[in-house]
């Protein structure tokens, strides 16, 4: 509600000294100036009060989003799209079609946004990309062995691998930050599983000698534990690697929790949303939080891992159940398209 | 699916209420005695016209049954008291099995645990100590459960009837007692029986022989999630209250998962125990039809596509006392059954 204030001072925008001792008890709301206005009076001179309700950061931008994610993911680009509307003004939603430059041209978009790993993308866009004073390229990268080219061409490279981001940054971006796609979630979501499908644990990576012994020693002191693995060399009963996502989502709903020798956002989050617990190892760099309401189990050695899954075993069924609830809900709103996208966002307007 | 509300057969007198809590004392006395404790707390609840039935009149019962019908309930699952012998509240069960009148299906729930003057089993002066003594205490059980269990109307699954344990982690002879009555069971020409034990608000350890468990809200939320409780000042002392959308959204974010078990989902109408043990008891805010509706239509469709359960157990159908019914009342008419007949309807 706008209401009019006529009083002593005001017309002049100088507060009363009487008024300004109680106008310091108030906390200033927070307000984002429209384009082309520099105070908040009318043409009339009579000064309004703030505005009652706050906008958000971002609401005044532009952006256009590219499309070069794979045809398996058009759900994904989608669905950033739909989200994206409601955090910013605009937003000029397109496949790629060798006309970027052409579309930086006609729309002059605050921020460029491509999603996707940008092969087959011309040199003369590639140019144009450059010298655009804010992109972003939101690679698709977890499924790579080294970094994307791609990934030095714009202004902020998003990755999905952590250990990738000073290689973009020596390619020529001028800062990288991992952000993780959401995962869709229609297909990752718990499922009910046949009693003969269930395990405990899940092994995502091939086995080595060290794992092998440390799995030994798991089986001993958790001989009602059932295992599954999902790598090579495992003295176990061996599913598949799968490749489509709705496999890949069985799989992950066959285990109360999955164990992954080295960092994955996307399992992490495909995991979270499946209501699977993850282990994950983390990078030498990160802390190891012992927070119990992380949406993942970290650890940095086989020993850590060791404990941890002891710690994880002697929780009762419905402990076990409220830590996989509490993860679950994590995904549902931490991994989900508006956080991750405010995450993208508040990066490249840093 | 199929929608079992909990039925507390505690609405005719029995001489051992007469004597702890006074004669005549039923669910209607703690019911109507009860007072406002805060600002928005609606208490006494008043049943619909007036009608502070009686269980042992057939009409009653009836009404009961035609009412859960029309609005889209499938049973009952009534409480059954047995002590070693020693039956409580049993007459609304026995007139329903000899009613031919009466015929929505039911199932029972073994609410094994003492009668106390406080209201939870916990030990302080005992009126009825639960005990389960030796074989032949535990034949004379079955003995007495059998024509329940053969009766057309009772609930099956697979062609066993389903039988609910209130307390399993309570007996220490479950498998020898599991044992007797599946012999028993089969020998009286039933397929065995479905056995079902309550995830409520105690700790429920690993115990073999159950086809498949019962969350029993809100209990187990409160007893294994993690609700923000809020202490309020009454003039009867300190109370603790609870907000009843994140509740609800605990038991629909909740994991499907336990131990790779079968689950039977539950859902509640609202909790209120103030009228059974005022500002010590817990209060629900913020409950309505409507919510209740929403919430149940999206327990069911987790029912149906989660959990593949064919069964929904709701808390319950007449738990005055307790804040938690669905029978008709002054306040909000027939809503309550209104939402969860659209629920129904809507899912199947």
């Amino acid at each position: 509600m706008r209401r009019t204030r006529k009083a002593e001072g005001v017309r002049t925008g100088k507060i009363p000294l009487h008024r300004q001792a109680r106008s310091k008890l108030k906390p200033k709301p927070m307000r984002v100036r429209p384009r082309g206005s520099s105070s908040g009076r009318s043409l009339s001179g009579v000064r309004h009060a703030a505005p009652f309700r706050t906008e958000v950061g971002f609401k005044q931008q532009r952006v256009l989003l590219v499309q070069l994610l794979d045809a398996t993911k058009w759900k994904t680009g989608m669905a950033l799209s739909e989200q994206l509307r409601l955090l910013v003004q605009e937003v000029i939603a397109v496949d790629y079609r060798e006309d970027l430059k052409e579309l930086l041209a006609l729309y002059h978009p605050d921020l460029v946004l491509l999603l996707g790993n940008g092969s087959g993308i011309s040199h003369a866009d590639v140019l144009a990309l450059r010298e655009w004073p804010r992109s972003v390229w939101w690679l698709d990268d977890d499924g790579l062995e080294r970094p994307h080219p791609a990934g030095g061409d714009a202004k902020l490279a998003a990755t999905q691998r952590l250990e990738f981001c000073s290689a973009y940054e020596e390619l020529g971006a001028a800062s990288s930050e991992m952000i993780v796609y959401p995962v869709d979630p229609d297909i990752y979501q718990p499922l009910p599983m046949k009693e003969e499908e269930r395990a405990d644990y899940l092994l995502l990576d091939d086995a080595t000698p060290a794992r092998l012994r440390w799995l030994q020693a798991m089986r001993r002191k958790h001989p009602r534990a059932k295992w599954l693995a999902g790598g090579k060399g495992w003295p176990l009963e061996s599913v598949p690697a799968a490749a489509d996502p709705q496999s890949r989502a069985r799989l992950l709903n066959r285990a109360r929790a999955v164990i992954r020798w080295s960092w994955s956002g996307t399992l992490l989050y495909e995991a979270a949303a499946c209501g699977t617990v993850p282990f994950l190892k983390t990078l030498a760099a990160e802390p190891v939080p012992s927070n119990e309401s992380d949406s993942c189990v970290r650890f940095r050695t086989l020993t850590g891992l060791a404990r941890r899954l002891d710690a994880f075993e002697r929780l009762s069924a419905d402990e076990k159940r409220a830590a996989s609830s509490r993860m679950l809900k994590a995904s549902r709103f931490d991994y989900s398209h508006v956080p991750v996208l405010l995450q993208l966002l508040t990066t490249a307007f840093k | 699916m199929k929608l079992i509300a909990y039925l507390l057969p505690q609405f005719h007198a029995i001489p051992e209420n007469d004597l702890h809590w006074g004669k005549g004392f039923t669910e209607w006395t703690n019911t109507k005695k009860a007072k406002p404790l805060y600002k928005g707390h609606h208490q006494p609840n008043e049943p619909w016209a007036d009608d502070y039935y009686c269980l042992l009149e057939d009409r009653a019962r009836r009404r009961q049954e035609t009412l859960a019908a029309a609005y889209g309930l499938h049973g009952f699952c009534y409480y059954h008291y047995w002590f070693k012998g020693k039956k409580l509240l049993e007459k609304p069960l026995e007139l329903k099995l000899r009613d031919p009148l009466s015929t929505l299906p039911f199932c029972l729930s073994w609410a094994n645990e003492s009668w106390t003057r406080k209201w939870d089993g916990g030990s302080h002066e005992i009126i009825q100590k639960q005990t389960y003594g030796t074989e032949k205490d535990w034949k004379e059980h079955f003995e007495y459960v059998l024509p329940f269990f053969q009766d057309s109307r009772y609930v099956r699954v697979g062609g066993k009837p389903l039988f609910v344990i209130y307390r399993p982690g309570d007996i220490g002879c479950w498998n020898e007692m599991r044992s007797l009555w599946e012999k028993l069971a089969v020998k009286n020409g039933l397929d065995g029986i479905y056995w079902v034990r309550t995830l409520g608000g105690f700790q429920a350890g690993s115990q073999k022989g159950f086809d498949a468990s019962v969350e029993f809200e809100p209990h187990y939320t409160f007893a294994t999630g993690s609700p923000t409780w809020r202490r309020l000042k009454t003039a009867d002392g300190p109370h603790l209250v609870v907000d009843y959308d994140p509740l609800w959204m605990e038991i629909l974010n909740r994991s499907i998962r336990r131990e790779g078990e079968a689950i039977l989902p539950g859902a509640f109408v609202g909790w209120d125990n103030t009228p059974r043990i005022g500002s010590r008891g817990q209060s629900c805010l913020g409950a309505t039809p409507e919510k209740f509706g929403w919430y149940l239509s999206r327990q069911i469709r987790r029912a149906k596509e989660l959990y593949r359960s064919e069964f929904l157990f709701i808390n319950a159908w007449n738990e005055w006392a307790e804040g938690t019914y669905l029978e008709p009342d002054r306040r909000h008419g027939f809503r309550y059954l209104e939402e969860l007949k659209k629920a129904a309807q809507g899912t199947d």
